[in-house]
């Protein structure tokens, strides 16, 4: 019995890699296209990770002979209260605009869908999208203005209120809520775009007949039009993820020394240790380890969505 | 067929996409090549002549490579012209490379870490602090001694290499330019419109800077005035100076290194900044501030002092006159207020540096431009610019051209390190003044590897103690405890 479950499985193998090599074979001419394209992800993807993690276990000379260090840096990081508190800058930070991303991006793609008129469709997208344009040190610049605490157009309504003015962008209970708002207003339009595209692949015939069936708009909406979304939900809100934990730009510009401990992020937190203090040893091995947490986060996120679809 | 033609054109895809990869590193090879071939014929050509006459003159195998965040042209055209000019002037062949802002720290470390083909490499004192130890710089002691424009003491202040001589007896590096300090700047036309004589201590200060902001200084009418801009807490220090506290870090009697700011002695300073926030005598925008924020809050008459560097004493002038040659506005340098015992101070500027790269195989030639560059017409270089772009020489006068005047005679130098500089052009407007008290009051900053981690922790506190988050008490006890727990003071 067990001889020939053996056997089985050997067919098995030798049929996986027959199969391989055969279809290798007969389509090598557009396997030969990939070449270019993985030689270039090998060079500027895959070394680059490889010579970090090198880089992380070594005491790195920037001149010279680097010497082993093995875990070392890897140790440092547990006791490093500065890595912690930027790791969870950077869960928190991003896990807003990830959450605040995600339902503004889907209400307004639900809500535009919704708008008959062509024209004000455009018109409107168009307004929405125009944040995606600018670039952090941009939306800083005029923010930066918009929330000043004397002539800043908010503080003047607060004035106006006869309330207190607030200093938006040195205040640590405030800076968060800035961040997530600005990420939301800055990504809104090109999240909002993906959703409508996908609006575009769902059958009309299934509202056809919902309507038929006595569905209401609220209706149709909540049974077909999200449902529809789901498979665009999933993939941009992976993307997303990744993209939130991997956030530098953001922080970058718009971090200043009264909110630091609020606002530093794993990414900037390794751009300072790595290229302004010459740390690039420890810097590596901060970012191996974030690189492992978005990988674990990432197939968990896969994980809880597979089982949501059985 | 169809299988064929298949395979034929992905064959012909991959060959055109690998010929295009190859191609253009081939490409740049080439040029490189011929750049070179260029560069020798003409260097063979420039020598021919000289050769003839000497024949000892050494040759020089490749242009002298150069990385800096400021000296040099204001754009990548004019960085060109640059260069040339320092080759006709100097006759050593340079490739200057500038790389300006906050990327250039970058730009050494991948430099570096790449083991980019540089000669000279420009960086301030913290990076220098940070990458000596990794023995990257070439020990300069004799060649400085024995050469006949650095080693001279008419031109550089032997004082001055001994500012910068290591525990090891060596001298890594050569000085740009003469730094300056960063004084009290302000507007002497607020000053004399509202009958105010210059303040000498804390109080006098808080009185004119209250009279800047609610006296109506500029005569317009409106409350659109603040007494103090500044830059995060960039610009305290003349303040902290009535304590005796200066920038960065110090040693105290017993070898012990610690942080000024972080002394009991700065609780009194925090607690008058605070008051001056509170009040709305300083500019609220500190925090966010940029230096360009705070000087176009002085050029358009929104605030009347800011703490900056000497130099910008006559840049804030001639920038005025130019704009309207009968404006009031006028800047002047005050001194630095003084504490109970008459002590003040200022911050003079951290050192910027050139070092040779000991892995360099073109010393030589570097260490010839760096004397060259501290040499009359290396002055002019590194000052006026470009002779036939910024300046011409009319009846053996120096006349910037209007290009010349938009660059404000400043080519990564303002004031030479050479004792003997001395502007051809003109001196600005109440710019030796401000000089003096920098002379008269100046300090420099301990500066070492941990400079930058420590100036964060303190700027934190600082700010938040500025803004009435926290007492200047808090502020100081919560700066020790962070510097203390990150090992960054004894």
């Amino acid at each position: 019995m067990t001889h020939i479950d053996l056997k089985v499985k050997e067919s098995k193998k030798i049929s996986f890699w027959g199969s391989v090599i055969s279809d290798f074979k007969r389509n090598q001419s557009i396997y030969a296209l990939l070449i270019p394209a993985f030689i270039f992800c090998i060079l500027f993807y895959y070394y680059p990770l490889f010579r970090g993690f090198i880089i992380s276990i070594q005491d790195y000379a920037l001149i010279g002979e680097s010497s082993w260090a093995g875990l070392t840096h890897y140790k440092e990081i547990l006791t490093d209260m500065d890595f912690w508190r930027s790791l969870k800058n950077t869960l928190v930070i991003g896990g807003g605009n990830l959450f605040f991303g995600f339902i503004i991006q889907v209400l307004l793609a639900l809500l535009l869908n919704e708008v008959m008129q062509n024209k004000l469709k455009r018109f409107v997208q168009t307004i929405i999208y125009t944040p995606n344009l600018f670039s952090w040190v941009a939306i800083s610049g005029i923010f930066i203005s918009i929330l000043a605490p004397d002539i800043g157009m908010v503080n003047m309504a607060l004035k106006q209120m006869g309330l207190d003015t607030i200093n938006f962008m040195t205040s640590e209970k405030w800076i968060t809520a800035i961040f997530w708002f600005l990420n939301t207003w800055k990504t809104a339009g090109y999240g909002c775009i993906i959703y409508l595209a996908a609006l575009t692949n769902i059958d009309p015939c299934l509202y056809e007949a919902a309507r038929i069936d006595g569905a209401g708009r609220l209706k149709q909406v909540l049974h077909i039009t999200i449902p529809g979304l789901y498979p665009t939900m999933k993939v941009v809100l992976m993307l997303n993820l990744i993209a939130s934990l991997r956030m530098f730009s953001q922080s970058f510009i718009l971090t200043n020394p009264s909110v630091v401990d609020k606002t530093e992020v794993v990414m900037t937190y390794t751009y300072k240790l790595g290229l302004q203090n010459f740390r690039m040893d420890y810097a590596s091995a901060v970012a191996v380890v974030m690189l492992g947490i978005i990988g674990v986060l990432t197939l968990f996120y896969q994980f809880v969505v597979k089982k949501t679809e059985r | 067929m169809g299988g064929y033609m298949k395979k034929f054109l992905a064959l012909c895809m991959v060959t055109i996409l690998t010929l295009g990869i190859v191609g253009c590193g081939a490409d740049e090879a080439a040029k490189s090549e011929n750049e070179g071939k260029q560069e020798n014929k003409q260097t063979a050509e420039g020598t021919k002549n000289e050769s003839e006459e000497v024949k000892e003159e050494p040759k020089q195998e490749r242009p002298v490579k150069m990385l800096t965040a400021v000296v040099g042209g204001n754009d990548p055209d004019e960085m060109e012209l640059w260069n040339q000019e320092a080759e006709r002037l100097s006759g050593i062949q340079l490739e200057a490379v500038r790389v300006a802002g906050d990327e250039y720290d970058t730009k050494i470390t991948t430099t570096l870490a790449a083991g980019e083909e540089i000669d000279i490499l420009y960086m301030n004192t913290d990076i220098f602090e940070k990458l000596l130890p990794l023995n990257a710089f070439e020990p300069l002691t004799s060649r400085i001694e024995e050469s006949e424009v650095l080693g001279n003491p008419e031109i550089i202040d032997p004082k001055e290499w001994e500012r910068i001589r290591r525990d090891d007896g060596e001298i890594y590096a050569v000085f740009n330019k003469y730094e300056g300090g960063r004084l009290p700047l302000v507007r002497k036309d607020w000053l004399d419109q509202l009958g105010l004589d210059e303040p000498q201590d804390l109080d006098g200060y808080y009185d004119m800077l209250r009279a800047f902001t609610f006296n109506d200084p500029d005569g317009n009418g409106q409350d659109d005035t603040y007494g103090f801009t500044l830059k995060k807490t960039y610009d305290i220090q003349p303040f902290m100076g009535t304590k005796g506290l200066v920038d960065g870090y110090d040693v105290d009697e017993n070898g012990q290194l610690f942080v000024p700011y972080a002394t009991e002695e700065a609780i009194e300073v925090y607690d008058w900044l605070a008051r001056l926030y509170a009040e709305g005598i300083m500019d609220p925008n500190f925090p966010t501030n940029g230096s360009s924020d705070c000087r176009e809050m002085i050029l358009t008459g929104r605030a009347g002092l800011m703490v900056y560097w000497d130099n910008w004493t006559g840049l804030f002038n001639d920038k005025a006159l130019a704009e309207d040659p009968n404006t009031s506005f006028e800047i002047y340098g005050l001194e630095p207020p003084k504490g109970a015992n008459g002590e003040g101070s200022i911050t003079t500027g951290q050192d910027g540096l050139f070092t040779l790269l000991n892995y360099s195989d073109n010393k030589d030639w570097a260490f010839k431009f760096l004397e060259f560059y501290h040499t009359y017409e290396g002055n002019i270089l590194s000052t006026l610019g470009i002779e036939g772009h910024d300046y011409t020489v009319e009846d053996g006068k120096y006349v910037l051209t209007e290009i010349g005047e938009q660059h404000s005679m400043d080519h990564g130098v303002v004031v030479a390190k050479s004792s003997q500089w001395v502007n051809p052009v003109k001196i600005p407007k109440n710019y030796e003044q401000s000089r003096d008290v920098v002379l008269n009051y100046g300090q420099p900053e301990l500066i070492n590897a941990n400079s930058k981690a420590a100036e964060e922790i303190v700027d934190k506190f600082i700010i938040k103690a500025i803004l009435g988050e926290i007492t200047g008490e808090e502020a100081v006890a919560s700066m020790q405890k962070e510097l203390k727990g990150k090992g960054l003071i004894d």
